[in-house]
């Protein structure tokens, strides 16, 4: 388990201070996928940069594993450089741009960590190869980085940061560089890798599409600030904040209802007694043929103008902007209808 | 051959015993100095790194006090800083002339600028790939041998191939005040003596050195560059296996 309790970080830049981390508190459950979101700017690279202290934040708690609590107070905690050196041992990161050493083998690079650790040669191969396989590129083995695709870069930085067997991955817009058929791929073996080892994986993006593809629990942040926080499923279902709504809108093919309005498209162009609304189906929706029952036996017509079914964290979500017309008692009705049936209703125009 | 030397350079042939002798004097300074400087310049390129404001063991002292020292050097022509290292060579090797004499002013005509050069190789290496080592748990000694010293090898490889070159330069200049080596041997029995094969001769070897030290440099860059230096291409055990 992660804990981080009111934890600050601001730097002293010559235009002034920038606060990147503000009074920050999570808890990140052992086994989770941990999804942290925000523009850039908004801190997420630096919080994640403070839990395997590589930033030194101001001030807070950190609580990782069994280790004991490590307090920060003015910049400083009193962990000996070899403890750090361990604590950080025991989180693997991946990042943005790989980092791998270009002057060394796929091989060399992984077993970067694993040498002067006091490992033997042979055990050290051992690992190596087992991590290759892992990744799926034992052919790669002797192979420079300059020769690898950027999927394949990344593989074996997590390969490198899974050398010393840590039980949590930090991930830093691991998949940003990447083109969509990789980042898939990665994101499949992120995923493989949280449930084959129960690894605890934090992730950083700017992508809602990655959080729905394999997080559980998301941060939204902003200004430094972790302004919501929750499952990924209700944040997607019922999002708080006008920033998390920018995000879930950013990841649902929903969202262009709101450019069909702008251009006034006639699909999106009400008469009197019309009325656009957007229906939400969460899991707790009740009534599979909600629709036909409402048009039925309130006697209002429903034109669907988008429709979509996500499934995320396992669960399906569904999304339906559609024109209402009937009377106005007939579509009073309606409403109620739908909210009867737990169906969020948001209406458009 | 050396009769055909004799025809076409007579002077030089009539003193071949000095030339050689001379060519030895340089080579002697050019590999001492050089050798001293690659050390020295090398590790302080590493501390001026290490110490910058975003390197792996800020130091703001040590850092500002480095720095001013290498402009101060880097700012003095050499000539002069033969004749101001004069006393300060007498003193720490006895003589201010000679071979020995001239490896003094050498070294301090070389480490500030060796110095810049590693530490623009150093600062060609990726950050991130210093953070990675950083999180995978690496100490400072660790990340200096291991990230910048072997990812920067083949910038480090071009550093000293220019400084090498600029050496050479250095050491003829030097034995304009007395070291001896070609650039005296130039002066002295060359323009000296109105010798134009003698000066012609120094040009021309000079010349072969400059661009055989260029060219292994460039190929050695080449061959470090994305890859060891020594790469075995042959099937691996796993490979064979299978």
């Amino acid at each position: 388990m992660i804990e981080i309790k009111k934890l600050n970080k601001t730097y002293h830049l010559k235009t002034g201070d920038v606060s990147a981390v503000r009074d920050v508190n999570l808890t990140i459950h052992d086994g989770e996928i941990y999804g942290i979101i925000g523009y850039s700017g908004a801190g997420k690279s630096s919080l994640v940069r403070c839990l395997n202290l590589l930033e030194m934040p101001d001030s807070g708690i950190l609580h990782i594993n069994d280790n004991p609590e490590i307090v920060i107070e003015n910049g400083r905690t009193r962990l000996s450089e070899r403890d750090l050196g361990r604590m950080r041992r025991g989180m693997g990161m991946i990042f943005q741009h790989f980092n791998l050493l270009d002057r060394s083998t796929v091989f060399d690079n992984i077993a970067y960590p694993l040498r002067y650790s006091g490992m033997s040669r042979k055990d050290i191969e051992a690992r190596v190869m087992e991590l290759l396989e892992l990744v799926d590129l034992t052919d790669k083995r002797d192979v420079y980085p300059s020769q690898l695709s950027g999927g394949q870069k990344q593989r074996v930085a997590i390969a490198r940061a899974l050398a010393n067997k840590p039980s949590v991955l930090l991930s830093d817009e691991a998949t940003s560089a990447l083109d969509p058929e990789a980042t898939e791929s990665i994101l499949t073996l992120l995923r493989s890798l949280n449930q084959t080892l129960g690894l605890t994986i934090v992730l950083i993006t700017h992508e809602m599409a990655v959080i729905k593809a394999i997080c559980q629990k998301v941060a939204v942040m902003e200004n430094g600030y972790v302004v919501e926080e929750g499952n990924v499923y209700d944040i997607f279902a019922n999002p708080k904040e006008e920033i998390t709504r920018r995000f879930v809108n950013s990841a649902s093919p929903l969202s262009r209802v709101h450019k069909m309005l702008e251009e006034d498209n006639p699909l999106t162009r009400i008469k009197p007694g019309e009325m656009l609304v957007r229906l939400t189906f969460d899991r707790d929706c009740v009534g599979e043929s909600v629709i036909s029952e409402v048009s039925r036996s309130c006697g209002i017509n429903l034109n669907i103008v988008l429709a979509n079914v996500d499934i995320i964290d396992g669960a399906p979500l569904g999304g339906m902007v559609t024109v209402l017309s009937g009377t106005p008692e007939n579509l009073e009705k309606a409403l109620r209808h739908f909210e009867r049936a737990q169906i969020k209703v948001r209406r458009l125009a | 051959m050396e009769a055909w030397i004799k025809d076409i350079a007579p002077n030089l042939y009539s003193y071949r015993k000095r030339f050689w002798q001379s060519v030895d004097q340089t080579v002697s300074m050019f590999l001492i100095a050089g050798g001293i400087a690659f050390v020295l310049g090398l590790l302080l390129g590493l501390v001026l790194t290490i110490t910058h404001k975003d390197g792996i063991k800020p130091n703001k002292a040590v850092h500002f006090i480095l720095n001013l020292i290498i402009n101060a050097f880097r700012s003095v022509p050499f000539l002069i800083l033969l004749i101001f290292l004069i006393p300060f060579t007498r003193s720490l090797v006895g003589t201010a002339i000679g071979v020995t004499g001239a490896i003094v002013p050498l070294v301090f005509g070389t480490v500030p600028f060796f110095t810049r050069q590693v530490e623009a190789a150093l600062a060609n290496v990726d950050p991130g790939k210093v953070e990675a080592a950083r999180s995978m748990g690496s100490s400072t000694l660790g990340i200096i041998l291991r990230v910048y010293l072997h990812e920067a090898v083949p910038d480090l490889i071009r550093a000293t191939t220019i400084t090498a070159i600029s050496l050479i330069g250095l050491t003829t200049m030097a034995g304009a005040v007395g070291a001896g080596g070609i650039g005296s041997f130039a002066l002295n029995y060359g323009n000296g003596q109105n010798h134009q094969d003698i000066v012609n001769a120094c040009v021309l070897i000079l010349f072969a050195t400059v661009i055989i030290l260029q060219t292994i440099g460039n190929a050695l860059a080449r061959r470090t560059t994305n890859r060891k230096l020594l790469s075995f291409s042959g099937r691996t055990k796993t490979e064979a296996a299978k």
